[in-house]
């Protein structure tokens, strides 16, 4: 009998977790998407042939009438004009779906200014062209794996693990990954237990594997008895997601010696809230937008943007919704792009809005629609320097100048910064942002010069633990002093053992996975303002 | 592509045939959706190319591209020059001409082309 695998590596989210391998070639998760022009060109060309076909079906059924304005559609489709700044985009190294919708949205603005009444109205032929060919690009869908898998890679894009139904269990193991990536946070608000750092050995599709995330452990399922396992769980069972997070007569939520906390959610997908009570919670402090994004069509698809952000707003009643804008670069690239792990001092967060601006525009527009629905705050990432929330404020500007001449209602939310770069966090008052919330996973990564991605440095990362408390100590007075509210998200904010450092801080505002809440409560409610035990 | 033969003794084709004709445009509202449609798909039956310049402002438009005739904002009492030059070149001006003195056969029904 061969001797039974069992592979030691980093637990990255806990609980056990048994079920078959699914190993995923390299083409599948994140390093797919080398971007050729030509690939790009061709899926914009099969989308527009897509719609296309499915207009002249729709003419064929209707009306005389109906079919003429529909033939209007199918010849400006039809036209390689209609295409051509679209290429031009791409040449300039925009997606396919980015650089048809920039097209478009030019092109529909130039209808609208007209002063004559029927080119204008030519302006909503224009617009539905535009959404039915980010339609045919939105069937491509990312690859996807058989419920209850245990996914096995070099690592896990977190758009594909968004798209994934957990449902049936399973779990992640990993070669590379690290506990501080994006997947691990996503891994452990969501439940699903996951090992990083996991030595590489021969795993093969179907094979049965047993995943703890407990103790970083991927062994042979067959090797391990069923007993074994519950034994196990006893230890390491995740927080089921459907369990409230928070009981409603624990609410609201103050220290021992009565100062008021408040409790909000950081959210990675609208389908989290169905397990949130908005009575529960003190409101969203980060949804992160990016994983939203499954596709190109998607980050240029604005009317799902505004449907997914009033739809949220609407739940949350008159509570704040912080929505943060786009964060790629680094682990988590624009869809269909590779993976960069040097742009961890590149062009991420605002910076890549900025230089791409798009999907930032996109984005604006939605989010400016969205606003009158509720209580939205914006949290811009990665921020350096003032002139990036300058020019951030300046596209909200200018996207409602638009807005405003096409008559559609909409309205300007709070700007805050995200507080990951030290430079930032030393300088608060030099920026003309609303809020403030750090964001500590990215803090401690510039601040100990340790990769968040990288396995080989992750100690390090951890170790940097006490100096990011000692450096928000020094900092969250900074920004006290402008006046301007002040709160943390990162994953330190869920973290019990770090509630007390973080209090003495001067923090009063904490959000955090919904499954983290129900600990960080509890410990909260038996601290005092400054940090101290209040028993004994 | 290399043609041996004399200048003298080539066909006198396409190549060199050039027609153009200036009509006003009378239909009331212009050259919106549906008579650009028509416009542009008459023009794409010729085989020469065909341009539009719209009140002699110098810009020759494609006449084949119904995002440059749209993009044109034609409006009733401008002045079109329509120039083909190739095969049935006065063939296809002739049609564009009739085409829009005829208010792109606006009257007639929404007839579809299969």
């Amino acid at each position: 009998m061969p001797e039974a695998l069992r592979l030691k590596g980093q637990g990255a989210s806990p609980g056990i977790a048994r079920g078959p391998a699914y190993v995923m070639a390299p083409e599948d998760g994140r390093a797919r998407g080398v971007r050729a022009n030509g690939s790009d060109a061709a899926r914009l060309a099969e989308a527009v042939d897509r719609a296309v076909e499915d207009l002249r079906d729709l003419a064929g059924r209707s009306d005389l009438e109906s079919a003429a304005i529909l033939e209007f559609q199918i010849e400006m489709l039809r036209d390689p004009a209609l295409l051509e700044p679209s290429l031009e985009r791409m040449h300039r190294g925009a997606e396919a779906g980015v650089a048809w919708a920039a097209t478009m949205d030019a092109y529909v603005a130039s209808f609208e200014e007209a002063e004559d009444e029927h080119i204008r109205a030519r302006g909503a032929d224009m617009m539905d062209i535009r959404q039915q060919v980010l339609r045919a690009l939105h069937g491509e869908r990312p690859p996807d794996f058989p419920q209850g898998s245990i996914l096995v890679g070099r690592d896990i894009a977190p758009s594909l693990f968004l798209s994934h139904d957990w449902s049936r269990g399973g779990g992640i193991a990993l070669f590379g990954g690290s506990v501080a990536s994006h997947v691990a946070t996503l891994a452990r608000s969501r439940g699903v237990p996951m090992v990083v750092g996991v030595p590489s050995a021969e795993i093969e599709t179907g094979m049965e594997l047993v995943v703890d995330g407990d103790d970083g452990v991927v062994e042979d399922g067959s090797a391990v008895p069923a007993s074994a396992l519950a034994a196990g769980r006893a230890s390491g069972i995740p927080v089921p997601i459907g369990e409230p997070a928070v009981a409603a007569d624990e609410f609201p939520l103050s220290t021992a010696d009565g100062i008021r906390l408040t409790l909000q959610a950081n959210i990675d997908h609208p389908s989290e809230l169905r397990h949130l009570s908005p009575t529960n919670v003190d409101g969203i402090g980060l949804f992160r937008t990016e994983y939203l994004m499954a596709s190109p069509a998607d980050l240029a698809d604005e009317e799902r943007q505004v449907a997914i952000y009033t739809e949220m707003l609407a739940w949350a009643g008159g509570l704040p919704v912080t929505i943060r804008l786009l964060d790629f670069g680094a682990d988590k690239p624009p869809p269909g792009e590779a993976t960069d792990p040097s742009s961890f001092l590149g062009l991420r967060g605002i910076r890549l809005l900025l230089a791409r601006p798009d999907m930032l525009r996109t984005q604006v527009r939605a989010l400016l629609r969205a606003a009158p629905a509720g209580r939205l705050r914006v949290l811009l990432p990665m921020v350096t320097a003032p002139s990036e929330v300058e020019q951030t404020r300046a596209v909200f500007a200018e996207e409602a100048a638009r807005l405003s001449a096409r008559g559609v209602s909409h309205a300007m939310p709070p700007l805050g910064l995200m507080v990951e770069v030290p430079a930032a966090a030393l300088m608060p008052e030099a920026f003309a942002a609303e809020f403030f919330s750090f964001g500590t996973n990215d803090l401690a990564q510039y601040l100990s010069a340790s990769a968040r991605d990288n396995a080989a440095v992750s100690p390090l990362y951890a170790a940097a633990r006490a100096a990011v408390l000692r450096f928000l100590a020094m900092t969250v007075p900074l920004v006290a002093a402008t006046g301007r509210s002040v709160g943390i998200c990162g994953d330190l904010a869920g973290d019990p053992t770090a509630l007390p450092a973080l209090l003495s801080c001067g923090f009063r505002d904490f959000s955090m996975a919904p499954r983290r809440m129900t600990l960080a409560r509890a410990a909260l409610s038996r601290l005092n303002a400054d940090g101290s035990e209040a028993r004994g | 592509m290399n043609d041996q033969r004399p200048i003298a003794d080539r066909p006198q084709d396409a190549a060199s045939a050039v027609a153009l004709a200036t009509v006003e445009v009378t239909h009331d509202i212009g050259l919106h959706a549906r008579p650009s449609v028509v416009f542009t798909r008459l023009a794409k039956s010729f085989p020469c190319a065909i341009g539009v310049e719209v009140n002699g402002d110098g810009v020759w438009l494609n006449g084949k591209s119904i995002v440059k005739i749209m993009g044109a904002r034609i409006r009733k009492g401008f002045v079109l020059s329509i120039r083909a030059e190739g095969a049935a070149a006065a063939e296809a001006v002739a049609a564009l001409r009739t085409l829009v003195e005829r208010n792109f056969d606006e009257e007639k029904s929404h007839a579809r082309s299969a």
